[in-house]
């Protein structure tokens, strides 16, 4: 399989004036095409950067400061400004998480939605407003030229993240970025969207990289998962064995956090402490405070990727290296 | 602009028989020492008056706008650059700068529109800037750039439209200001020269003959009032018709 977009040992850093922020440390992997991966992980371990990084809009004074992002071979890092512009929107494209601020409220939906076709495509606005349309109705949303005209206050949050999801497809994009698409809304809409991103995937062979803190969302959408933690990529590998046997600690201390019905009252399960401050992260594994598995090495040096079985790649020193080899990323 | 035609005399027409006469019948607002009709001075002088709001408004807000959509949306060295000018400007006494930029570039009216513009866009710079630092954290900012927008597209078609609503109210209130500024540095002899009746110049005509003939300056001062009370209470109506959360906004400033 041919990989869609590949980022390799990417070091995003934050220089404010408290210091520099490690945001992501070498991350790495791979999106194959019509393939989606899921990224998981706390807030603020570096999901969005991960995601706003491969469109290189990384807030300032955030910067990619090392690594390569490859989009079908090609290095977006060494693009310019002009020749990212054709690409966002165009071959990669992003949903929000906020379905209610991602709109302007000053004009139509329609009118958003025809946007990237006038200046991605050339089209003409008429021929764009068409097209709009058509979008709107693919995206099952009734009476599609009438609600066209509408303003996105008159539109439910479902909605409009759908109408988002139609402004990220108006281009036909090889990649979609999801970030935490489905998090504001309930759980049936939050059905119907995923039903929607399926159908869409298998209509039009789209590779999506999906971020969610949500596990059961995960399992629904993903392929392949990884897990981020502070800033690193800490295992990565088939959605089965990621949720069925995980390998390193912090992805099983994760699994044990969401509730289960059979569970009793008042008994939630936590990770203690906090995500380590970036600013000044943990020597070796960055996860060895909160680890309970912590033994000396893990203080001292960082672990490198190991492959458990085929496609299955974790960082921790409990899984000694097989071989020589060491994967930066998956296959 | 109607003001000539309504105007029972013409403006301009002197009779001297008739000088300094007050109010009555034939002359509403009296006649002056040249026995113009004050009335009908005031008719065709509020042109003047109205036009000098407008052009000042119409190219300072513009101008303030765009240079406050770009510093608040790009900040960086460019809001450096930006505000500081505006701060140089907006550390001046504006009526000593007006003044000062209108004397220097000789008395007529349109160099007081001119001086009020120096004096005007960086107020409005200072308020977009403002409300762009806010609007650009919208998410529909982001999904714009993700979308491949432009960076003057952005500012064309999310920024300036999403800020502009405090700019609208502070116009209209600030339409009487500036129609009482230019009738100042016309009063003090920098605008519009005689014998054209602005308003300004009216009152400083009739000074001299305060005591004698009262009537003179009385109506084009309570004629700038007026004036100058309406578009306020327009502003204020606005204002409460544009989102009532604005009103702090403005008064903030």
């Amino acid at each position: 399989m041919e990989a869609v977009l590949e980022v390799r040992d990417l070091k995003v850093q934050f220089f404010t004036y408290g210091g520099v922020v490690q945001a992501l440390d070498s991350v790495s992997f791979k999106v194959n095409e019509g393939e989606t991966l899921g990224l998981v992980g706390e807030t603020g371990c570096g999901k969005s950067v991960t995601a706003l990084s491969t469109l290189r809009l990384v807030p300032p004074p955030g910067r990619i400061v090392e690594g390569g992002i490859f989009l079908k071979g090609e290095n977006l890092l060494e693009k310019t400004e002009g020749e990212m512009r054709k690409i966002r929107g165009c071959t990669i494209a992003m949903i929000f998480q906020d379905p209610t601020s991602s709109l302007n409220p000053l004009f139509t939906v329609g009118y958003q939605i025809a946007e990237p076709f006038i200046y991605h495509q050339d089209l003409k606005k008429k021929e764009a407003q068409k097209s709009a349309v058509q979008l709107l109705e693919s995206m099952h949303i009734p009476d599609a030229e009438r609600r066209a005209k509408n303003y996105p206050h008159e539109f439910s949050g479902g909605m409009r993240q759908r109408i988002m999801v139609a402004m990220a497809l108006a281009c036909n994009p090889s990649l979609l970025i999801a970030d935490e698409p489905t998090t504001n809304l309930d759980v049936t809409i939050q059905a119907q969207l995923l039903e929607l991103m399926k159908e869409i995937q298998r209509k039009h062979h789209t590779s999506i990289l999906w971020i969610s803190h949500n596990l059961g969302v995960v399992a629904e959408m993903c392929d392949r998962v990884a897990v981020m933690y502070a800033g690193n990529i800490v295992e990565i590998g088939d959605v089965k064995t990621i949720l069925c046997e995980p390998a390193h600690p912090y992805t099983r201390m994760l699994k044990e956090c969401v509730p289960t019905a059979n569970q009793k009252k008042g008994e939630l399960t936590v990770i203690p402490g906090n995500v380590p401050n970036l600013i000044s992260p943990p020597t070796g594994c960055r996860f060895n405070p909160r680890c309970r598995e912590t033994i000396d090495l893990c203080r001292r040096e960082k672990p490198e990727m190991v492959e458990l079985e085929p496609g299955h790649f974790v960082s921790c020193w409990k899984y000694p290296r097989k071989s020589e080899k060491t994967g930066s990323g998956d296959d | 602009m109607l003001g000539d035609f309504l105007a029972p005399y013409k403006p301009l027409a002197v009779d001297i028989t008739n000088r300094l006469q007050p109010p009555s019948v034939q002359h509403f607002f009296g006649t002056d020492e040249f026995g113009r009709d004050v009335f009908s001075r005031l008719l065709s002088g509020a042109k003047y008056s109205i036009q000098t709001g407008v052009v000042v408004l119409a190219i300072a807000i513009p101008l303030g706008s765009i240079l406050g959509a770009i510093a608040g949306y790009f900040g960086g060295k460019y809001d450096e650059v930006i505000m500081r000018i505006t701060d140089v400007f907006l550390a001046f006494p504006s009526l000593i700068l007006a003044m000062a930029v209108s004397a220097a570039l000789g008395p007529s009216l349109q160099n007081v529109m001119l001086s009020l513009i120096v004096v005007w866009w960086p107020a409005y710079a200072r308020l977009v800037r403002g409300q762009a630092l806010s609007v650009r954290e919208n998410a529909y900012i982001e999904a714009a750039r993700s979308m491949g927008a432009s960076r003057v597209r952005i500012i064309f078609q999310h920024i300036l439209p999403n800020s502009i609503s405090p700019v609208i109210v502070r116009a209209t209130l600030e339409m009487g200001m500036v129609i009482i500024w230019a009738a100042g540095l016309s009063f003090l002899g920098f605008g519009a020269q005689p014998p054209s009746p602005e308003w300004g110049r009216l009152i400083t005509e009739g000074r001299i003959y305060i005591f004698q003939a009262w009537w003179i300056t009385a109506f084009p001062g309570l004629a700038i009032l007026l004036v100058v009370l309406g578009f306020n209470l327009l502003g204020d109506g606005l204002r409460d018709i544009l989102d009532p959360k604005l009103r702090r906004v403005i008064e903030v400033r």
